[in-house]
């Protein structure tokens, strides 16, 4: 793939309350490349992955995923593309409490048209790869915060993303787990996608290639 | 590939989150079955014994009684003939025809008159007729044989009023004439006035002042009597026409009584179950708000939320309605001896699974907009 994952021109948003949240942002992330967005907590940085992951629609500027612009497409694209190439980790989990670990896992392959067996397949041999494969069948609620975040992490990879959002993913785990995730995420930018973590965490930013600051 | 042109959900993994939903779900799920059950049990039921009330009318409608047309030439100036009744049998609306000369001579038990003499109320009246007496399902051949022209055979109350038990024996009316009884008739309602005649079988040329006239359904007996005076050669006197009188109330209550009261309780149920899954559905997607969220978040269109949210009800729908219908089925079999007309069963099954689509399509609008970001939010 020639050209960034992900490329950021001149993006700007606004809340109704909070206008000019976002000024003119520029940002390019490579495939295999890690980066940080840090700032103080009401910068920004959850809006500006929502806006990356196509959830939010930014007032102008570019957002190119790939090389295609997105910011002209309708819902139904949108939602297609985040079910093809975006994964997306929140700062918890995030799964179906009643459902089991690998069936959460497997839905991030589900919308992007995979079948169920072959859905299931991929988040066994991703859930194998961290660790997780022995809770396959417990429900989410049956397993500790760091193994569902493990999970989460699982259910972003299943779709072979060209770019992985994180929005705090270690906010809420202890060093060895988050260890774990950063080491996740980070082998998800090895295989080839662009990785956008928003964070506190020192040690998440010591661990990116490079670090966004927003005011 | 363009981004409109990438693969969505197949429709066997809809399918699997679909279960999933249900099964997760299980009270609500349970409580949505039970009401649509409710809904087709009480719509069954009610249509179900209507249909049945409709249906005895109609049958009642369609008792040979109340098919017969009686037509009396009084003034016998109409000109009325065996030919007439011929003309009569060959329409298509008429399923048999008599004709019957006037009341003319009394006649008693010629072996009897001997030992007696005198009429006295051992006679019965004696008439001749025309047409096939025993072709239709009104009058029967109680004993005896069928009439050759000049034959007779004579009602049961006739046949005691002679004191011809059997049907055999030989009439004498009050002209001296003799006429052999060759058997007895048993007439039914509707022609039952026949019962106390001595009737003669007449040839081609009798004079004919009475028309009894069986048609084949009761909707053809107005139309009859509407194109009677084609077959009147002469319409100088006034015609004498009858009809059964629970005819006109028959028709009257089936027109209107019944078929008005099944469209209300339909269209109500349909309007009540729709209403009543509409609310349960929004309760349901209200409740299920991060999880919706979630799947949009994993990459779920608009349309793949709404199709969830409907396919649930449709299933939930879907299983009601047959377990509904079956237990109404059984109701109506149970409260009228019939059972309900299948055709009916499956349109009311239908219709309120088609309710209860409809009334979830509310809640699928609303959970398919909701916006994602405010889930991911609190998530
Ligand atoms: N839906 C919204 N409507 C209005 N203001 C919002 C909304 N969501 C977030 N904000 C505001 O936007 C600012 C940025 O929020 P956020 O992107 O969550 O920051 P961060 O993740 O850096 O803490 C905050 O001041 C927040 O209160
Ligand atoms: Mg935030």
């Amino acid at each position: 793939m020639i050209g960034p994952r992900l490329l950021v021109r001149s993006l700007r948003f606004g809340y109704r309350d909070v206008p000019g949240l976002i000024v003119d942002l520029d940002l390019s992330v490579a495939a295999g490349e890690m980066v940080a967005v840090r700032g103080p907590s009401g910068s920004g940085k959850s809006t500006l992955l929502y806006l990356l992951g196509l959830y939010l629609r930014p007032d102008g500027g570019s957002i190119r995923l790939d090389g295609q612009e997105t910011t002209s497409l309708g819902d139904r694209e949108r939602s297609r593309l985040r079910a093809h190439r975006i994964g997306f980790v929140f700062q918890d989990a995030g799964l179906h409490p009643d459902a089991s670990l690998v069936d959460n896992v497997a839905e991030g392959a589900f919308y992007g048209g995979a079948s169920y067996g072959a859905a299931r397949a991929r988040a066994l041999a991703l859930m194998t790869r961290y660790g997780i494969a022995g809770l396959a069948e417990r429900r989410a609620v049956q397993v500790s915060g760091g193994e569902a975040q493990r999970a989460a992490l699982c259910r972003a990879l299943v779709r072979d993303p060209s770019l992985v959002l994180a929005d705090e993913p270690t906010g809420n785990l202890d060093p060895e787990n988050a260890a774990a995730v950063i080491e996740g995420l980070r082998a998800a930018a090895d295989d080839g996608a662009g990785v956008v973590v928003a964070t506190h965490s020192p040690a998440v930013a010591e661990a990116c290639d490079r670090t966004v600051l927003l005011a | 590939m363009s981004a409109a042109a990438l693969p969505g959900i197949r429709p066997r993994v809809l399918l699997h989150i679909v279960a999933a939903g249900l099964r997760g779900h299980r009270r609500r799920s349970l409580v949505t079955m039970f009401v649509m059950s409710l809904a087709c049990l009480v719509v069954v039921d009610t249509s179900g014994r209507t249909d049945a009330t409709r249906r005895t009318l109609l049958a009642a409608l369609e008792a040979p009684a109340l098919r017969v047309v009686r037509i009396v030439d009084r003034a016998g100036s109409a000109g009325l003939s065996a030919a007439t009744v011929e003309q009569l049998r060959a329409l298509g609306s008429v399923e048999w025809a008599i004709g019957l000369g006037q009341v003319g001579p009394i006649g008693r038990n010629a072996t009897l008159a001997a030992s007696r003499g005198g009429f006295g109320a051992d006679a019965v009246g004696v008439r001749a007729y025309v047409g096939d007496l025993f072709g239709g399902p009104l009058l029967r051949l109680a004993s005896g044989r069928r009439p050759e022209i000049g034959e007779a055979v004579v009602g049961a109350a006739a046949a005691r009023a002679l004191g011809l038990a059997d049907g055999f024996g030989t009439v004498e009316d009050d002209r001296q004439a003799q006429v052999a009884v060759v058997g007895v008739v048993e007439a039914d309602r509707g022609v039952e006035g026949l019962d106390a005649y001595a009737l003669v079988r007449g040839g081609p040329g009798t004079a004919v002042t009475e028309l009894l006239v069986l048609l084949r359904t009761s909707r053809d007996v107005e139309p009859f009597v509407a194109r009677l005076g084609d077959f009147v050669p002469s319409r100088e006197g006034p015609l004498g026409i009858e009809r059964a009188a629970e005819l006109a109330a028959l028709t009257e209550a089936l027109a209107a009584d019944a078929g008005a009261l099944d469209a209300a309780v339909l269209w109500g149920a349909l309007a009540t179950t729709a209403a009543l899954v509409a609310a349960l559905r929004f309760g349901a997607v209200d409740e299920r708000r991060r999880e919706f969220g979630l799947r949009r978040s994993q990459g779920a269109t608009r349309s793949t939320i709404g199709a969830i949210v409907v396919l649930e009800s449709a299933i939930l729908g879907g299983i009601g309605v047959v377990l509904g219908a079956a237990v109404g089925a059984a109701l109506v079999v149970v409260q009228t001896g019939l059972a309900p007309d299948p055709v009916l069963l499956a349109a009311v099954g239908w219709l309120l699974a088609l309710a209860a689509v409809a009334g979830s399509v509310p809640a699928a609008v609303a959970a398919a907009w909701r916006d994602p970001v405010e889930v991911l939010r609190t998530i």
